[in-house]
C-alpha cells in the first residue's frame, strides 16, 4: 500500500523534473527579446489609452515610438517634461516641436436652450452628427452647439458633462487635451486652447450682426467694443467673431464687462 | 392564388382608400415657382440663366458638365426674380431659381416631339432623355440616362417596370396606370428599344386591380410584355425585391440590378419618357398624392415642379386639425420637412400630413431580443446588431461582419420594433459616418 504511494510520488516528481527542464530550455532557446525601451516609454506615457494618437492604446504607441514609426508629438496628452524624457529614451531629435503648453478643449458657443432659437423640434437619434444631417440640426444658428453630447460619448477622460440648458461643460482638471471631441464635433464648436488662456469668446458664428442676432441673443455681433477697450490690444477680428491673442492677453477681464451680448467669459473661473 | 413576392418584409396598413379612386386633378401653376438646382443624385446643376431673364416653359435653366447629373427646366414661363438659397426637401437651403409666373405658359420654341423614335439609335435616345432631365421618379432621383447605359460587359435581358407603389397613402402611380396605361406601356417599349429589344415585365401589387386590368389591356396580346400581380407587401417596390419577385434573381451584395441583366424603372419615370418622346416636353411636372389625416380633401394632383407645399395643400382644401408633421414622400422612407415653404422636386411622389394624435411620441425603451427586426428585414440583415455597433461607435465591425452597406433603408425594422428603438436611423447614421471617414482618408 505504502509502496504505491511512494511510487506515484516518485513518478510525478520525475515527470515534473523532466518537463520543467524542457520548459527551462525552451525559455532560453526560443526567448523573444523585448526592447526594454518600450517599457520605459510606456512608463512615461499617460496610460489613459484614449487612442488620440491613432494607435491601440499607450502600449501600441510606445512600440511605434521605439520602432520609429511615430513621432513624440503624436500624443497630445503628454506633458512637456514627459515628452522630453521619452525623447531621451528613444533618442528622437524632435524636441523643437514638443508643445510646451497644456491644451484643453473649449466649447465656443454660449447659446443655450433659452437664448438660441430653434427651427423645428428634433426627435431623432440623440447624436449631434445625425442631427446635423437632418436640415443642419434643429438650431437656427448653423454654427452653434447642438447640445446632444456626441463629445461626451467620445471623451475617454469623462471630462465633459451636459449642463441643464444643454451646453457641454469641460472639467479643466480632467481634460487631458487629447482632442477627440474636436474631431467628433460636426459643428467645429470644440477647439483646443492653451490652458493658460482664461478669457474666451464663446461664439463660433461668422454671420453678420443682424443675421446672427436673429438666431441667437448671445451671438457675437462684431461690434469691436472688446477690441477697443482691451488695454493689451489682444483682441482682433478676421472674418468672424472676436479672437483673442493669448500671448498678449493679461486676463484683466475688461472685455467681459464691455461685451454688449455677454459672449465673452472667464472660463478659468468656472 | 399565390402572388409572386420576395422573402420577409412586412404588411402595412396602406391607408390608400382616401385617394385611390379619385381622378387626377391638374393643380394651378404657381404664381412664383422656386426651382432648386439639386433635384437628383449626382452633381448639382449650375444656373444657365441670369436674374431678370425671361424664361419659357420647358427651357433649360440648370445643367452641369459631369456624367451623373440631370438638367433642370423651367416649369412655367416668366421672369427670373432671384437666384438664391431657399428651403429644400433634403437640406436647409439650396441654390434655387425663383421664377415669377406671367400666366402665359409660353412653350420653349425648341421643344419638339420625336415621332420616328424607333429609327433613332440608343445613344441619341439616351441623350434626348438626358436633355429632358428625366430622373428616377420613384424617390431615388437617379438620372435615368445613366441607368439606361449599362456597362458593356453586362448583357441586359429584361426591363422591369415597377408599379408596386408599396408605401402607405401614396396612390399617384396607381392613378397614372389607370388613367394613362398607354403612356406606361409606350415608355416601356422605348426603354426596351434602347436596351436592344429586351423583354418587358411589369410588376403591380395585387391591391391595385384597376391598374392591373388597365395595364394588361394596354399591353395587348403580344408576348413581349408580361404583366404580373405581386403580393401586397412592403418593400415590394424596392429595386432588388422587385428583381427577386419577378425573375427570381438575387442581386449580389453591393451590386446593381444590371449585374443580373435587369434594369428597373418606376412607372412614373417610363410615362415621363413616353411624354418626352411624343411631345418633347421635359420633366417639369409630376403626379403627387396629397393625403394623410391632416388634409381636408386628399387627392391626386399633377403639379409643376417648384410649386410650394403650402400651395399644394391649399389646393386640397388646406389642413385639418393640429398638424404635427408634413412628410415628403411616403411615411416609411419620406422625410418630415421643417417648413412648408419647400417646393416640389422631381422625386417627391407624395405629401402626407399627420396630426398630433396620429404620430407616435413614445421614447425608445430597450431591446427585448424578440428578433422581429431580423424576421422583417428584406435583405437578411440583423438590424439589432447593427444598432448596437452603431451606438457603440464601432462602425467598422458593422461593415465587416454585419453587412451594413446592404441595408436598403426601408424602415421595416424600426416599424416592427416593440421597443421603439431607432434601428433604421442608427444604421443610416453609421453609413454616413463611414462614408465621412472614407472621404477624409481619401482627402489625405
Amino acid at each position: 500500500m505504502s509502496s504505491n504511494i511512494i511510487l506515484s510520488v516518485a513518478v510525478l516528481a520525475a515527470l515534473g523534473f523532466i518537463l520543467g527542464a524542457g520548459l527551462a530550455y525552451a525559455a532560453r532557446a526560443f526567448a523573444i527579446t523585448r526592447d526594454p525601451r518600450i517599457d520605459a516609454v510606456l512608463a512615461e506615457l499617460p496610460g489613459a489609452n484614449c487612442g488620440a494618437c491613432g494607435y491601440p492604446g499607450c502600449s501600441g504607441y510606445a512600440e511605434a515610438l521605439v520602432i520609429g514609426s511615430a513621432l513624440i508629438t503624436g500624443c497630445p496628452v503628454s506633458r512637456k517634461e514627459a515628452s522630453e524624457r521619452i525623447a531621451d529614451i528613444i533618442g528622437q531629435e524632435e524636441r523643437m516641436n514638443i508643445n510646451s503648453d497644456k491644451l484643453i478643449s473649449v466649447v465656443k458657443c454660449c447659446g443655450n436652450n433659452n437664448t438660441s432659437a430653434r427651427i423645428f423640434n428634433y426627435s431623432g437619434l440623440e447624436d449631434c452628427r445625425a442631427a446635423t444631417r437632418f436640415y443642419d440640426g434643429p438650431k437656427k444658428c448653423r454654427h452653434g452647439c447642438l447640445g446632444m453630447g456626441t463629445c461626451i460619448s467620445v471623451c475617454p477622460f469623462n471630462a465633459i458633462t451636459m449642463s441643464p440648458l444643454k451646453l457641454p461643460v469641460i472639467d479643466r482638471d480632467r481634460c487631458a487635451g487629447c482632442g477627440l471631441c474636436v474631431d467628433a464635433c460636426p459643428r467645429q464648436v470644440m477647439v483646443m486652447m492653451p490652458e493658460r488662456s482664461g478669457i474666451q469668446v464663446l461664439c463660433n458664428s461668422g454671420e453678420a450682426a443682424k443675421a446672427a442676432r436673429q438666431v441667437c441673443s448671445k451671438s457675437c455681433i462684431k461690434c469691436h467694443k472688446c477690441a477697443n477697450i482691451c488695454p493689451a490690444e489682444a483682441i482682433f477680428f478676421d472674418n468672424g467673431p472676436a479672437k483673442i491673442n493669448f500671448d498678449l492677453c493679461t486676463n484683466c477681464g475688461l472685455c467681459v464687462q464691455e461685451c454688449p451680448v455677454k459672449c465673452i467669459y472667464e472660463t478659468n473661473r468656472g | 392564388m399565390r402572388y409572386k413576392t420576395f422573402p420577409q418584409g412586412i404588411h402595412l396598413r396602406y391607408h390608400k382608400q382616401a385617394t385611390a379612386g379619385k381622378p387626377t386633378v391638374t393643380a394651378k401653376a404657381p404664381a412664383v415657382a422656386v426651382v432648386p438646382l439639386i433635384q437628383h443624385i449626382g452633381v448639382p446643376c449650375i444656373p444657365q440663366i441670369n436674374v431678370g431673364d425671361h424664361v419659357f416653359m420647358g427651357q433649360k435653366i440648370g445643367d452641369a458638365e459631369a456624367l451623373i447629373t440631370a438638367p433642370i427646366h423651367s416649369p412655367i414661363s416668366g421672369k427670373v426674380m432671384a437666384l438664391e438659397a431657399r428651403p429644400h426637401v433634403m437640406r436647409r437651403d439650396v441654390l434655387s431659381v425663383v421664377i415669377e409666373n406671367d400666366g402665359e405658359d409660353e412653350l420653349y420654341p425648341d421643344i419638339m416631339p420625336y415621332p420616328d423614335w424607333e429609327r433613332l439609335d440608343p445613344d441619341t435616345l439616351r441623350n434626348i432623355i438626358r436633355e429632358g432631365g428625366i430622373v428616377g421618379m420613384g424617390g431615388a432621383a437617379f438620372p435615368t440616362h445613366i441607368k439606361l447605359a449599362p456597362q458593356s460587359d453586362k448583357s441586359i435581358d429584361a426591363v422591369l417596370i415597377n408599379g408596386a407603389e408599396c408605401e402607405d397613402y401614396l396612390t399617384d402611380d396607381n392613378c397614372l396606370m389607370v388613367e394613362h396605361p398607354e403612356w406606361v406601356i409606350g415608355g416601356a417599349r422605348i426603354i426596351s428599344h434602347i436596351l436592344g429589344n429586351v423583354k418587358i415585365v411589369v410588376g403591380i401589387e395585387a391591391n391595385k386591380p384597376d391598374a392591373l386590368a388597365a395595364i394588361r389591356q394596354a399591353a395587348g396580346e403580344g408576348d413581349d410584355i408580361s404583366v404580373i400581380a405581386l403580393d401586397t407587401k412592403y418593400p415590394q417596390g424596392g429595386e432588388k425585391q422587385m428583381v427577386k419577385a419577378l425573375l427570381d434573381r438575387e442581386v449580389p451584395s453591393g451590386g446593381l440590378p444590371s449585374e443580373v441583366g435587369v434594369v428597373v424603372n418606376n412607372v412614373a419615370t417610363v410615362a415621363k419618357i413616353f411624354e418626352l418622346i411624343t411631345t418633347g416636353m421635359p420633366l417639369i411636372s409630376r403626379g403627387v398624392t396629397l393625403s394623410g389625416p391632416g388634409v381636408s380633401a386628399p387627392g391626386n394632383l399633377i403639379a409643376r415642379i417648384g410649386t410650394s407645399m403650402e400651395d399644394l395643400i391649399s389646393e386640397c382644401g388646406g389642413y385639418k386639425g393640429k398638424i404635427a408633421k408634413v412628410i415628403m414622400g411616403g411615411p416609411m422612407t419620406g422625410i418630415s420637412v421643417f417648413t412648408t415653404l419647400v417646393t416640389l422636386t422631381k422625386s417627391i411622389g407624395g405629401v402626407v400630413v399627420m396630426r398630433h394624435e396620429d404620430i407616435c411620441h413614445e421614447d425608445p425603451v430597450v431591446c427585448i431580443r424578440c428578433a422581429r427586426c431580423v424576421d422583417a428585414c428584406p435583405v437578411y440583415l440583423m438590424p439589432i446588431s447593427l444598432y448596437h455597433y452603431s451606438r457603440s461607435l464601432n462602425y467598422d465591425q458593422a461593415v465587416e461582419a454585419y453587412g451594413l452597406f446592404d441595408c436598403i433603408e426601408c424602415g421595416c425594422c424600426s416599424y416592427v420594433c416593440p421597443g421603439r428603438l431607432p434601428l433604421m436611423e442608427s444604421i443610416k447614421h453609421a453609413k454616413a459616418e463611414i462614408n465621412n471617414k472614407r472621404q477624409k482618408q481619401h482627402g489625405r
